[in-house]
């Protein structure tokens, strides 16, 4: 099956996207798209001619372009390349492991999607379950699909979503292009959800999947295969610390990505913007104001005035 | 055994024998219980007005820190927390129960559930999506409005008695204690949002799309009904199997739903029969009578005095606290 792989990125990413690079399997096609800029290997969004792009570049920052342009680019480089299939990876992913098991998937599949997390875990460092649920239960960055019929449908829809409403809203169910993948496998047919714990490794899936080193790779719960990691979130993130095979792997990858120039700014953290760092100072004088308004508004109920 | 339940408080029980009643005519062998969120000691309902069907109150079903619950919740979040209980109490304390089927109150089943019944004897758990298939426009409810609230309708579940129900049951059990709560930003729609994980934390679900199934004003743009031969079809071929009527009221019949924008009965004349049916059997079954039952579990509101002085002693404290945002 001819398969292309490929990523979206700005320019100021590309020591991410040549580790990446580097990282896949030799013969894999790789493509990148590039928003906010132009790189020399990539291709621009601008370049797309849809005429949907300069309202979209209006309307969104950066991280929101990134990711509403993905269906826009998968659609371009299918057609472009004439391939059977297509494989979007963040450009902060790493592969460490075995691609066969990818173009298995995707013969018995049209769609290959993975969860965030897999078991239920009430509260970890992250966050709380509930967390995942205004934000998406399918990570979009990875996500690998056969072009069919029915995919061709998938890219429509989601092309026509994310041109106007793949902004950070989460009050009002958006979450970038990733909380419209909890659509895909009631409205598509045959997506698979991968729950294979080697797959996409995250800040957010780490209390679930234990990393260490053994003279055979990387292993998760110590005996799957790591396939891959994105390190979106951790890279600006303590948490990491605490696990101790996934900061080690992590020291790893930031050493190939200086070899390549400096580590490029992350511009936006969902963990960071859904739980942000307050100050303790900070913290208890907003706990007090908030106590005073409450006993003001509320003093009715509890001084027990009844009608 | 199959058994079939619904979560009502006195001033629904007319939907709940609505339900009941189209239970009994097309599924006679499935035994249908109320789980009444309410007091009958102290509500007096007269005894001819009792249904006859079998009721269980909330209090006689042993949840440890009801009243915590009770505290915390208004009556829309109680009456959807208690869900997961009411299901563990028949699978563990009514014997022989094989599968346990939720319906809202406000549902009609106009079919034999044997597709269900034979769904349930290889998957632990069936639910039913909103929307099968896309919807374009951005009335209301559109795409959006289920990413925040849940893709799945929970006016529906139906379970097999087996390890791993009881372990999904379990965990929304202990979800809904405290956190069955209408809070958008911070991912809470009582108790149906929680349920997207579970075909991601189990492996065993069925995500049943037939469009006779749960049909109701949300997915009513897929689905087009006609009547023939005395029985209720949906687009052309299909069997109606249940249909919900969220948000309808008898007493405004000209409503299809009172959380909808997008449909009316002119528009789509298709929906009268089987909004007429409805109608009628709600009113057969004293709709009007019921409604005026306050529930036990409402907690007054409070009343507001000065309301003016607390506004005006709040409005700096909130200034400052914006400034530490």
């Amino acid at each position: 099956m001819k398969t292309i792989v490929f990523t979206v990125c700005t320019p100021d990413q590309y020591p991410f996207v040549k580790v990446l690079a580097e990282s896949l399997p030799a013969g894999v096609s790789f493509k990148i798209g590039t928003v906010a800029g132009t790189l020399e290997k990539g291709t621009s969004l601008t370049d797309l001619g849809n005429s949907e792009v300069p309202s979209m570049q209006q309307r969104y920052d950066t991280t929101a372009l990134a990711a509403a342009s993905k269906p826009f680019f998968a659609d371009y480089f299918l057609q472009q390349e004439q391939a059977e299939a297509i494989v979007y990876v963040d450009p902060t992913i790493w592969w460490l492991g075995d691609w066969q098991e990818v173009e298995e998937q995707l013969q018995q599949n049209d769609i290959v999607l993975t969860p965030r997390v897999t078991r239920t875990f009430g509260r970890s460092t992250y966050g709380d379950e509930k967390l995942f649920l205004n934000t998406g239960m399918y990570d979009a960055g990875f996500w690998a699909m056969k072009a069919t019929d029915n995919t061709k449908m998938f890219l429509k829809w989601w092309q026509e979503r994310l041109t106007d409403r793949a902004h950070f809203d989460v009050c009002n169910g958006m979450n970038h292009d990733q909380l419209w993948l909890n659509y895909v496998p009631i409205f598509f047919n045959k997506v698979k959800l991968h729950k294979n714990l080697g797959w996409n490794l995250a800040l957010h899936n780490l209390h679930e999947r234990i990393i260490t080193w053994k003279p055979e790779g990387w292993r998760v719960n110590q005996e799957i295969p790591l396939t891959f990691f994105n390190f979106k979130e951790s890279l600006s993130s303590n948490i990491v610390r605490q696990y101790i095979g996934a900061n080690a792997l992590q020291k790893e990858y930031v050493k190939r990505i200086q070899a390549h120039g400096p580590i490029p700014a992350m511009p936006f953290s969902l963990q960071a913007r859904l739980r942000p760092y307050v100050a303790p100072w900070k913290q208890s004088l907003r706990r007090s104001l908030q106590s005073m308004i409450d006993s003001i508004r509320y003093f009715p109920l509890y001084h027990k005035i009844e009608q | 055994m199959t058994l079939a339940f619904t979560l009502c408080s006195i001033n629904y029980l007319a939907q709940a024998r609505t339900l009941g009643d189209s239970l009994k005519r097309t599924n006679p062998h499935i035994r249908f219980i109320i789980g009444l969120v309410d007091r009958l000691d102290l509500a007096q309902v007269p005894e001819d007005k009792l249904p006859d069907f079998e009721l269980v109150e909330l209090h006689r079903i042993g949840i440890d820190g009801l009243d915590q619950m009770c505290e915390h919740y208004n009556i829309t979040e109680l009456n959807t927390a208690v869900k997961p209980y009411f299901i563990r109490y028949f699978f563990e304390r009514v014997p022989q129960v094989r599968n346990v089927i939720y319906f809202d109150p406000d549902i009609i089943v106009y079919q034999p559930l044997t597709q269900l019944e034979n769904l349930l004897e290889t998957n632990d758990i069936v639910v039913t999506p909103h929307l099968a298939t896309p919807i374009d426009d951005q009335l209301t409810p559109n795409e959006l409005h289920h990413l925040n609230t849940g893709v799945y309708n929970l006016g529906f579940i139906a379970l097999h008695k087996s390890i791993e129900a009881i372990e999904f049951v379990k965990w929304w059990e202990e979800k809904l204690f405290d956190e069955c709560k209408i809070d958008l930003c911070n991912g809470l729609f009582v108790d149906q949002n929680w349920v997207n994980f579970a075909p991601i934390f189990w492996n065993n679900i069925h995500v049943e799309k037939h469009p006779g199934w749960n049909a109701a004003y949300w997915n009513m743009h897929e689905r087009k009904f006609s009547e023939r031969e005395g029985q209720h079809w949906v687009n052309d071929n299909q069997p109606v199997v249940f249909f919900h009527y969220s948000g309808y009221d008898p007493a405004k019949p000209g409503i299809v739903s009172k959380y909808q924008d997008r449909f009316d009965f002119e528009k789509r004349p298709d929906l009268n029969p089987l909004f007429d049916y409805y109608r009628e059997e709600l009113l057969r079954n004293h709709n009007a009578y019921y409604r005026q039952f306050p529930c036990f579990y409402i907690k007054k509101e409070p009343v507001y005095k000065y309301q003016r002085v607390r506004q005006l002693l709040i409005k700096p404290l909130e200034a400052a606290l914006r400034l530490l945002q």
